[in-house]
């Protein structure tokens, strides 16, 4: 039994102008230990999947799936108390900008240890001397676990995040754009305290990213999202080599790894597509190059392809 | 900490020489003076009353008398009450703790119905529990205290007999005053009622001093919760599991009381003001009633003076808050 199996995860946001559907039949297994990236645009879903497993959706959002198995608890019918006990404890969330996840009214100790207190570890000692342990595994000064948020550098401040996360042990931990806001040089020590962390921890890991780089190196399997829909998901090894949907494969040919000293970038034209104007047929079909007359009619399905899924009439044959 | 200190003391002083010129400008130029009012509807004999005016100094020209004035108030006299002949500092530290009574009373009833009313129509927004408190906060801070004081009066005194109209305790209770404040003195005097009797005499001014407070407090709560709770780490903390309550108090409320604490500052001039009306209309023996008091018998060193203590009162409570708002915003008190 997968360690989270998520089933036709549909999130959509009421605004005055009509309906937005953000995420429209998501899947997603995770195993217990493994390693699942997720990647796509700005705006494909990415974060809104994992918030809505999270629970953290609030209204005007409507949240429906078919089944969110966490660990033998389906969270998409659990009571709320029920989820609550599990989300920060089983389930943790790293977020994109450390800075504002941080409430400026208290220290990182207070913050570690709140985290303890609400999942019941132990008495006040108890939750002190686990901040320190974990403050020291995420590489995280304890001197500095009075310290206040806006004391911190972001790398530093990631870590504390980071390290609020892990406290309760977690047996997932979805980490969304970690190191976004980051500079470059403390992005590859997050990336690489989260590998470590999964190692030790032996804990599953989710990780949002647009970064194709980390996606190689860090996880095993891939989930592409295009305007809410999965389009296509492998292991990372398939998937980078012999992208399947057209949209991965323009993805991966517009990395500049790839293009380096060749002149202009390949880009994708045009921009993910917004509430109001969602085509007809399959969605990635006005960008597409491959596009013909059947794309603009009929929405493909996902379906089996050389050892993942793609959502596509004509996947991109490679080789 | 002591540069903070000495630039707030530089805006003091030049605040302190406005306020003397402006009190000093403006009871000279009612019609009237001390003499004539001591008077009365006697009248007084022309030289008499010409005499009487050398004596007080008021025959020198403005120019003279202002100058006399902050000289005296350079070596720290305040000046003696032309009517009472005691000096205006012993007047006004007589008088003191009974406004003070008065406005600690109405801030913390201010404080403790409107921080939970802002905490519940932001935790409520947009449902007709919110409409409410935002529509009776803005009737509250739109009332006129004289009226609202008169309708209050109507209604709990003479309809319903349920509190005295004014004064500060039944006159069947006497008792020497150990700290002045007549909630403490009312109790350690140990007799049977009168604290019971002080609280029913301070009930109507605390509520009508503290309903503009009030409706401040709880405006700035609503809006200060609902910008705390569309914030990220609202949103950590629930993707911690933290529960609802304390989401709400410890990291929402906690964060929201920032903005609060400053308008709650804001406020402590708006309730000695608001001190003088309630005070006038519930014969409340305080500051507030003794200025009118001294502004209607034109007596003028009492009423520059109390001005001044005013003023320097409300300059140290803001301070005050200053310090406060440190300790509540982690921020600014690691800035300094």
């Amino acid at each position: 039994m997968p360690l989270l199996d998520i089933a036709d995860l549909n999130v959509s946001f009421t605004s005055r102008s009509g309906v937005f559907p953000a995420v429209e039949g998501f899947s997603l297994t995770v195993e217990a230990g493994e390693a699942v990236g997720i990647v796509g645009e700005s705006g494909a879903g990415k974060s809104v999947a994992m918030l809505a497993a999270m629970g953290l959706i609030e209204p005007p959002g409507r949240v429906s799936a078919r089944q969110m198995m966490f660990n033998g608890v389906d969270l998409a019918r659990t009571e709320p108390a029920t989820r609550r006990r599990v989300i920060g404890k089983d389930i943790a969330m790293v977020f994109q900008e450390p800075a504002s996840n941080l409430d400026p009214c208290y220290s990182i100790g207070f913050h570690i240890m709140e985290t303890l207190r609400v999942h019941n570890f132990g008495h006040r000692a108890a939750r002190r001397e686990r901040a320190i342990e974990v403050a020291r595994q995420v590489g995280f000064p304890p001197a500095r676990l009075d310290a206040f948020p806006h004391q911190l550098s972001g790398g530093m401040a990631q870590r504390a995040m980071i390290a609020m996360a892990i406290a309760c042990r977690p047996k997932l931990l979805i980490a969304d754009e970690p190191t976004t806001v980051l500079d470059v040089s403390v992005q590859a020590q997050i990336i690489a305290l989260l590998l470590a962390l999964r190692r030790t921890q032996g804990m599953a890991l989710i990780l949002i990213t647009h970064d194709m780089g980390v996606v190689a190196e860090a996880v095993e399997r891939v989930v592409v999202l295009y305007a809410g829909e999965v389009c296509e998901q492998a292991d990372t090894d398939r998937l980078l080599r012999a992208p399947c949907h057209p949209y991965t494969h323009a993805l991966l040919a517009a990395l500049p790894e790839r293009n380096f000293g060749t002149g202009p970038l390949p880009a994708i034209p045009g921009a993910v597509p917004g509430g109001g104007d969602r085509p007809e047929g399959c969605l990635f079909h006005p960008r597409c190059v491959y596009a013909v007359e059947r794309c603009q009619r009929e929405a493909p399905a996902l379906r089996p392809l050389e050892g993942g899924l793609v959502r596509c009439h004509f996947p991109v044959k490679n080789g | 900490m002591l540069s903070f200190f000495l630039k707030r003391l530089a805006v003091v002083v030049p605040t302190f020489l406005g306020v003397t010129l402006i009190t000093f400008s403006l009871i000279r130029l009612a019609p009237g003076d001390p003499v004539e009012l001591l008077a009365g509807e006697r009248g007084i004999d022309p030289a008499r009353h010409a005499q009487m005016r050398a004596e007080l100094g008021l025959d020198q020209p403005l120019a003279v008398q202002y100058g006399r004035y902050v000289w005296q108030l350079v070596h720290g006299d305040l000046g003696h009450s032309i009517v009472s002949k005691e000096t205006v500092l012993s007047e006004f530290l007589t008088l003191f703790p009974e406004t003070i009574e008065l406005a600690v009373c109405a801030v913390t009833f201010a404080v403790v119905f409107g921080l939970p009313a802002g905490v519940i129509a932001a935790t409520r927004r947009g449902t007709a529990v919110d409409h409410t408190i935002i529509g009776v906060s803005l009737t509250g801070y739109s009332m006129p205290l004289f009226w609202w004081a008169l309708l209050l009066i109507m209604l709990c005194s003479v309809t319903l007999g349920l509190t005295p109209v004014s004064g500060r305790i039944s006159v069947i209770y006497y008792f020497e005053p150990v700290t002045g404040f007549m909630l403490i003195d009312s109790w350690i005097s140990g007799q049977v009622g009168a604290f019971a009797s002080a609280v029913r005499h301070l009930a109507l001014p605390t509520v009508v001093l503290g309903t503009i407070p009030l409706a401040a407090v709880a405006r700035m709560t609503r809006s200060a919760m609902l910008e705390a709770l569309g914030q990220d780490y609202v949103r950590a903390a629930r993707a911690r599991g933290v529960p609802k309550f304390q989401l709400m108090t410890v990291h929402a409320l906690r964060n929201a009381l920032i903005p609060v604490v400053t308008v709650i500052g804001l406020q402590i001039g708006v309730l000695l003001s608001g001190a003088i009306l309630t005070e006038t209309i519930f014969s409340w023996p305080g500051i507030g009633k003794w200025l009118i008091d001294s502004i209607a018998r034109r007596d003028y060193p009492a009423v520059q003076g109390g001005v001044l203590l005013v003023a320097a009162v409300v300059i140290t409570v803001n301070l005050l808050i200053d310090l406060l708002y440190g300790w509540v915003n982690p921020r600014i008190r690691h800035a300094r």
